[in-house]
């Protein structure tokens, strides 16, 4: 590939979780630092790329479904670089006039992210960290494009993300603080890296290999996904594998992904 | 009775100012005086050479020459009379000399009327020019003349500041290259060329495009250099574009004036060469100066020196603009200037961007009941509610004004200053007709309606399309009726609004 896209802010020597996840989706926006870190990681978690095609498709279904229940406003947290199948390719199919605000604090993932989103009027893309709310949902930007003024109903996505959130505290107090500023009708859709009971020693290992080689990383239980959703009507069939997500689940061993979308109820705050 | 050749050529004159005041053309001008001539010689007098001394009944042209005549000489020099006289059939004796004297007197007025040619140059270019510097919310802008002080050399620089739509200001500084009246004139149908173009809502770098298409169908002559900027006090930012100009110098608080760093582009009229808008973020308590050449360039000094020595005045400014403006003209200008000069300061007052607010709609009927609500929930949070309901009115015309000729989302803006400011961009390029509905139509009445009760509205094309928009007086702060006015109880409850507005 060549490499003239690279913007003068992005350091291309320290590894990026953006560029990593793209590296794993086949994508080309990534480097060799982003691919070393990308090598180590598999190499202790073989089944990583498949965990986030399976993530990646878990999204797609859920945005659909989001869609089909009429939800025209979606704010994606830690959207990464757009890969194909992003949620205003989705949203807009099923309604042209749907409107997306990606948001992610890596100046690679936004600036790509603008490129391939010129042009679109009902897609904006901000460059912020989720682990500022008000910021978030204050911007002007947000704001214009989602009406959240209006108090009709949007959608939250916070996908394979709060696993970087490696503080359980704040990771609560964060979502709690989006849930609360959801309008009644909205959703919030959440997929996490599992921590599953089965091979810890492996997973620890991998886990710590991640840390070192990218960011701190947290895996949390399904109980612990479960509480992100606290107050929310969970949407059938509640916390499972990201496979298991509104489809017929593959055979064999799940891969360690587990997700949950809630509904806030109409007639709560 | 002969009188003396003085009283006849006082007769001559007084009969021949009085029949151009009476509106005559250069022609007949020069038709009656060769009459005078001849009534004249009709009398017994003849015209002649004051070289060649006759018997005394001379009329004596070159008594024109006299100071209560000047005006009369140049009337003479304007008629171009020597030219029409020598083109008359048959002149011979005392008509040719009459003819020769002529040719001589416009000789000299072409020489000594020089003072008043600068004089109509100098009020031709006073008309030309703005007299005051305009009054425009959020900006303090000073602005100096210095006239050359060469008699010859008036010159064709100018200047403008105008408030455009969207809180933005235009400012513009030029100059026509060369000097004398010419060079005023097209200064003169530049600046209008630019203050059109700039009201049609172009970009800077359009602007010039199209100044340089309209001044090359003007003159082919003559060449100007041109800066045009447009300051947008919501985001701050001045985008100019240049056309051979020297550039803006900007005097931020703590930092060393400089020369902003932008693309020169070519003079106006060379032709065939696209401008560039460049982007300057201008921090708050930031001084913009404008000037033409005629200001830093002296004969003793060359043009980056004198810009230098600007930079240094200009920068850790405190004085008023004004005060600023008189210091840098002291400082800079030297007497006697052989080509004139100008001098632009301005400041500018941004808008927090907690006084503005966007929203993105779909131009489809129910967009106008979201507007309506989101304006009304804003003006609430701005203690603004008192002017809720007409602003909420006016917003609901003209985004349902868009549906069925906007096909991409369309843009509602309020801004809060002194007054609110209300936008509705959409990329209908087809501009807003302002319609006389019959007594029995259901449609046609929006912008009636808005120019009813607005205190002002306009619209003008965007890059994209076009934006409508109006203004309501008595939004600051203190206009407010403090809980919100008669309409605060909606700013405390607004979803109680939504049922009733969903079903619109």
């Amino acid at each position: 590939m060549t490499e003239e896209w690279v913007p003068a802010e992005v350091d291309v020597n320290r590894p990026s979780i953006a560029r990593i996840y793209d590296y794993h989706l086949g994508g080309t926006h990534n480097f060799p630092a982003d691919r070393e870190a990308a090598a180590q990681v598999v190499a202790s978690m073989p089944e990583l790329p498949a965990v986030l095609r399976v993530n990646r498709d878990f999204l797609g279904r859920c945005v659909q479904y989001l869609a089909d229940q009429g939800i025209r406003y979606f704010l994606d947290l830690g959207s990464g670089i757009p890969t194909n199948g992003n949620v205003h390719e989705i949203a807009q199919a099923v309604d042209p006039s749907a409107r997306v605000v990606y948001v992610d604090n890596d100046p690679t993932a936004v600036i790509h992210a603008r490129k391939l989103l010129a042009g679109n009027d009902r897609v904006a893309v901000l460059n912020a960290d989720l682990r500022e709310p008000k910021a978030i949902l204050d911007d002007p930007e947000v704001k214009r494009l989602l009406l959240l003024d209006l108090d009709e109903p949007i959608a939250i996505l916070m996908s394979a993300v709060l696993h970087f959130v490696p503080d359980d505290t704040e990771a609560e107090a964060l979502v709690a603080a989006y849930r609360d500023a959801m309008p009644p009708g909205s959703f919030l859709a959440i997929s996490h890296g599992a921590d599953t009971s089965e091979d810890a020693e492996r997973i620890d290992t991998a886990v710590q290999t991640y840390t070192r080689a990218v960011a701190p990383l947290k895996l949390r239980t399904k109980q612990q996904v479960g509480a992100f959703l606290t107050g929310l009507e969970i949407v059938e069939p509640g916390v499972v594998h990201c496979s298991e997500w509104r489809q017929a689940a593959p055979e064999g061993q799940q891969l360690p992904q587990i997700c949950g979308v809630g509904r806030k109820p109409v007639g709560s705050q | 009775m002969l009188s003396g050749g003085a009283e006849f050529c006082d007769a001559l004159v007084v009969g021949f100012q009085a029949a151009f005041e009476g509106g005559q053309s250069a022609t007949d001008l020069g038709r009656g005086f060769v009459e005078l001539l001849l009534h004249g010689e009709r009398q017994g007098y003849t015209s002649r050479d004051e070289a060649d001394p006759g018997d005394g009944n001379v009329v004596n042209l070159l008594t024109l020459d006299r100071p209560e005549y000047r005006k009369t000489r140049l009337l003479l020099a304007g008629a171009d009379y020597a030219s029409f006289m020598s083109k008359l059939p048959g002149l011979d004796g005392p008509r040719r000399l009459g003819a020769e004297h002529l040719e001589q007197l416009a000789g000299i007025d072409t020489e000594r009327s020089v003072e008043s040619v600068q004089d109509f140059a100098e009020a031709l270019q006073r008309t030309l020019l703005p007299s005051a510097p305009p009054h425009l919310d959020g900006a303090h802008i000073a602005f100096r003349y210095l006239p050359s002080n060469d008699v010859t050399a008036v010159g064709g620089d100018w200047f403008d500041a105008m408030a455009l739509p969207g809180k933005r200001i235009a400012l513009v500084v030029g100059d026509v290259m060369g000097h004398g009246v010419a060079s005023a004139a097209i200064m003169g149908q530049l600046r209008t060329a630019v203050q059109t173009l700039a009201h049609l809502g172009l970009p800077p770098d359009e602007v010039l495009w199209e100044l340089d298409e309209c001044a090359r169908r003007l003159s082919d002559t003559h060449l100007a250099t041109c800066l045009y900027g447009i300051y947008d006090r919501v985001t701050q930012v001045f985008s100019v574009a240049n056309a051979g100009h020297i550039p803006p110098i900007l005097a931020v608080p703590g930092q060393r004036a400089a020369l902003a760093d932008i693309p020169c582009g070519t003079p106006i009229g060379v032709g065939g060469h696209g401008f560039e808008t460049a982007h300057l973020q201008i921090p708050d308590g930031t001084t913009l100066v404008l000037c033409t050449d005629g200001l830093v360039e002296t004969r003793t000094r060359e043009v980056g020196e004198g810009l230098d020595a600007l930079c240094a005045l200009v920068t850790g400014l405190r004085s008023p603009l004004e005060q600023a403006c008189d210091a840098v003209v002291q400082m800079l200008a030297t007497v006697p200037r052989g080509d004139d000069a100008a001098l632009v300061m301005a400041s500018f007052a941004g808008i927090a961007d907690d006084q503005v607010a966007s929203w993105s709609l779909e131009p489809v009927p129910r967009a106008a009941g979201q507007a309506r609500r989101l304006v009304r929930r804003r003006l609430a949070d701005w203690k603004a509610g008192h002017l809720s309901e007409t602003a909420e009115a006016l917003i609901g015309e003209l985004v349902a004004n868009t549906c069925g000729y906007a096909s991409r989302p369309v843009t509602v803006r309020l801004i809060r200053t002194e007054t609110l400011t209300c936008e509705v961009y959409d990329d209908a390029h087809k501009l807003p007709a302002r319609k006389y509905p019959d007594v029995l139509s259901e449609s046609g009445r929006g912008l009636g309606v808005v120019a009813a009760l607005a205190d002002r509205w306009g619209y003008s094309r965007t890059e994209d399309g076009k934006v409508v928009w109006f203004e309501l007086d008595g939004a600051a702060p203190d206009d407010g009726h403090g809980d919100g006015g008669h309409d605060g109880d909606r700013g405390t409850s607004p979803p109680a609004d939504t049922s009733e507005e969903s079903g619109q």
